[in-house]
């Protein structure tokens, strides 16, 4: 049975083939939340909103591209969650500055995002030194992903995690083949300038 | 070669998994949420078709029917009496504005009987109603017309499409006449008012046949005219009405 | 949790403001919208049913505009407008059954739940009878039922009790507490005792605007000291009701009893008393209606 037959079914009353949407895009979802959001705790959340999203909505789904819908419902709660996490942060940031100028752990909301998620550190790890985490993938690709601007990293986890097309990534976050292309170029290039400077390219 | 290490980090991070703990636990929430969810139906257009042929009322079946009726056999009595094309139109256009009245009449009914607030708060709407309900009329009307006058060309051995014209031009101007006492006279809606606008169309429909000559080819670019500027005139009232709907101005009118 | 916003919304009808500028957020509950005639209830209804365009503000359903959301809005929507027609040869069942039918509700399913809401309003025996032979009352009936069908998650109910006698009353009043999880209820009307049991939030509104919102301790805790009871003798009633809020008047051994909403202590020998809603009532709406309600 393929999805397009899945989606019939649940729309015709079988609730069971939701489960089975859920299984098999979480990952995929809750990775793209993670890198995007940059918040690897946040992003269990954030993937969950995208399913109920999906399922409250699911009569009135007409399927084209499964997998495509998913993360478009997702790309759009990391945005809303970006923005309100920017408003957070600035808040914080001028209170800090007005109330505690050195008081650190007050503002730390905003760090939050470049924080590199606990569970990628790798638990068979376990050194608890702040440089172990940083030397892990996961957490230095977030960290330098999170500098670029929010729709040239959009573009870059889709078409490089996720081996998408120009002409696909343009359909789902609709906009142009060519604004997705030098969206691609730039990112690309930013992301390439600031690895070489972490020395993130040579390990 | 940096490429490469870059598209190696790509792959590095694709295979990112979540905790297995906390993946569980959001999975939980959102099968509770599935367990809770009711799936709602979603009429197909078949479904909404049938929806709407089950409630057009007999009246209006048999006044189609006697409509229908009517057509066939004035084309079986006039071909008997080798009529000419004059004596085929006089009936059959006075015939067509009926059946533009009837249309819009039964249409009509949704803004009638103060059902349409009602309707329109429903997940089928009456806007929706309206259009499948409009589709569904004028296109059959337009079917025994056009079927008609196939009849009557080949009675007559005249060419199928100037008679369409001339029997449809009637059929659109009852049409818009129709539309607009019933979607914008208060009193337009009653049985009484359709009457009268049945009598006024036909009469006014029979009216070219006293002078033949208009049936003539020399002056069929004015029928044509007429049906074109019809057909425009009609589809602006059709989306003046929907907007007037979509608004609220129509259904909260009373 | 479903949640509506109104926010900033305004009808204008030919410059007159019939709603103005009304900010709220509804989530689940019971909502009792109270105001005289003309107050602009009806239209606000409409606004939230979606059948009236919001001249200006936007009405929100989880954050998105309702009429950007077309029929998966409406799906969640059941609505008893304050008056509404029937096709003239639909009986009771058929009425309902066609409603069930553009609710998309498939058919089974709704023959069923047609004969339940049908002894739920009490109407099972007339089932098969013309609406049009029915009394105010039953056809104020067959509108709840139909508002009912299809399990609505915002049910909006605009004036359900006019035409209902006591003991109707009661029975509606019995149906929505029994309910009222898990959805938003709105019932509008002019009567207090309607939603005074019922409501677990009432908002009131004079002129198109909300003048105030709560739940009932709120409200009361707003007239509370204001509201007074003395004793008079009868001839003087008159020139007391002429210069006075009189919520309630009885006549007692004493003379009449007379209860009195006024800021000000109006009376030497009155005394302050318990508010009820239909005080909070009277206060807000005083300066347009002196006449005692009843």
């Amino acid at each position: 049975m393929d999805e397009r037959q899945w989606i019939h079914a649940i729309q015709k009353g079988d609730k069971q083939y939701l489960k089975d949407i859920v299984e098999k895009y979480y990952d995929d979802i809750f990775r793209f939340c993670a890198f995007q959001s940059g918040s690897g705790e946040d992003a269990y959340d954030l993937a969950q909103e995208t399913f109920l999203k999906f399922i409250r909505y699911v009569e009135g789904y007409r399927y084209r591209n499964l997998k495509g819908y998913l993360l478009t419902v997702a790309m759009n709660l990391c945005r809303d969650y970006l923005t309100e996490k920017g408003k957070r942060g600035e808040r914080e940031i001028s209170y800090d500055q007005n109330v505690s100028g050195e008081n650190g752990t007050e503002g730390d909301s905003l760090w939050e995002i470049y924080r590199p998620p606990e569970e990628f550190s790798g638990a068979e790890e376990a050194s608890p030194e702040a440089k172990s985490v940083e030397s892990d993938v996961y957490g230095r690709l977030t960290k330098l992903l999170s500098e670029l601007p929010q729709i040239q990293r959009e573009a870059l986890i889709l078409h490089y995690m996720y081996d998408m097309k120009y002409r696909e990534i343009a359909k789902l976050t609709g906009v142009t083949v060519s604004t997705v292309k030098s969206r691609v170029k730039q990112g690309t290039e930013k992301l390439r300038g600031r690895m070489e400077k972490e020395d993130f390219l040579d390990g | 070669m940096v490429r490469k290490r870059q598209e190696k980090i790509w792959e590095r991070a694709a295979g990112m998994k979540p905790d297995p703990q906390k993946k569980k636990k959001s999975l939980a929430c959102i099968e509770e949420v599935i367990a809770d969810k009711k799936i709602h139906n979603i009429p197909s257009p078949a479904e909404l078709i049938h929806i709407q042929l089950q409630y057009i009322s007999p009246v209006f079946w048999l006044l189609q029917g006697g409509m229908l009726l009517l057509l066939l056999l004035l084309l079986y009595q006039m071909a008997r009496m080798g009529a000419e094309l004059a004596d085929y139109l006089w009936w059959s256009s006075i015939v067509a504005a009926w059946m533009g009245i009837l249309a819009n009449g039964a249409v009509g009914r949704y803004f009638s009987h103060g059902m349409a607030e009602l309707e329109q708060s429903c997940c089928i709407n009456l806007s929706q109603m309206w259009t499948i309900r409009m589709i569904l009329t004028i296109g059959v009307d337009i079917c025994i017309l056009t079927l008609f006058s196939g009849g009557v060309a080949m009675c007559t051995n005249t060419f199928f499409g100037r008679i369409a014209v001339y029997l449809l031009v009637p059929f659109v101007l009852s049409n818009i006449c129709c539309l607009l006492a019933v979607s914008a006279l208060r009193g337009g809606r009653s049985r009484y008012t359709l009457m009268v606008l049945a009598v006024l169309a036909g009469l006014t429909a029979a009216a070219p046949s006293l002078f033949p000559e208009i049936y003539g080819t020399a002056y069929l670019w004015v029928w044509l005219c007429m049906l074109v500027l019809g057909i425009i005139v009609f589809a602006a009232q059709i989306k003046n009405c929907y907007g007037r709907m979509i608004r609220g101005e129509m259904i909260c009118w009373n | 949790m479903l949640e509506l916003k109104l926010d900033n919304v305004s009808k204008i009808y030919g410059g007159h403001r019939a709603v103005d500028g009304i900010e709220y957020i509804l989530s689940h509950g019971v909502y009792g919208l109270l105001g005289a005639n003309g107050a602009g209830k009806t239209t606000l209804l409409r606004m939230i049913c979606g059948i009236l365009e919001v001249t200006e503000g936007r009405i929100l359903c989880e954050g998105t505009e309702i009429r950007k959301m077309g029929a998966e809005y409406r799906r969640l929507l059941g609505y008893l407008p304050q008056n509404f027609g029937y096709y003239p040869e639909f009986t009771a069942r058929k009425f309902l059954m066609y409603l069930a039918a553009l609710k998309a509700i498939p058919k089974r399913e709704a023959a069923d739940k047609v004969e339940e809401l049908l002894r739920l309003v009490d109407l099972e025996q007339v089932k098969d009878k013309k609406v049009k032979t029915f009394s105010g009352g039953m056809v104020r009936r067959l509108g709840i039922a139909q508002a009912l069908l299809g399990e609505p998650e915002i049910l909006i109910l605009d004036e359900p009790t006019a035409g209902l006698d006591p003991k109707e009353r009661i029975r509606f009043r019995n149906i929505i507490s029994a309910l009222s999880k898990n959805r938003i209820i709105i019932l509008s009307t002019h009567i207090v005792s309607d939603v005074e049991y019922i409501a677990d939030k009432i908002l009131l509104m004079k002129g198109g605007k909300l003048l105030s919102a709560g739940d009932i301790e709120h409200m009361l805790s707003q007239v509370r000291g204001k509201v007074w009871e003395c004793c008079i003798r009868p001839e003087e009633a008159e020139a007391y009701q002429a210069n006075f809020s009189v919520s309630n008047l009885r006549n007692t051994e004493q003379g009449v009893k007379l209860r009195i909403v006024a800021d000000d202590c109006p009376l030497t020998d009155a005394v302050p008393v318990d508010p009820d809603l239909e005080d909070v009532y009277l206060y807000y709406f005083r300066e347009f209606d002196r006449e005692p309600l009843s």
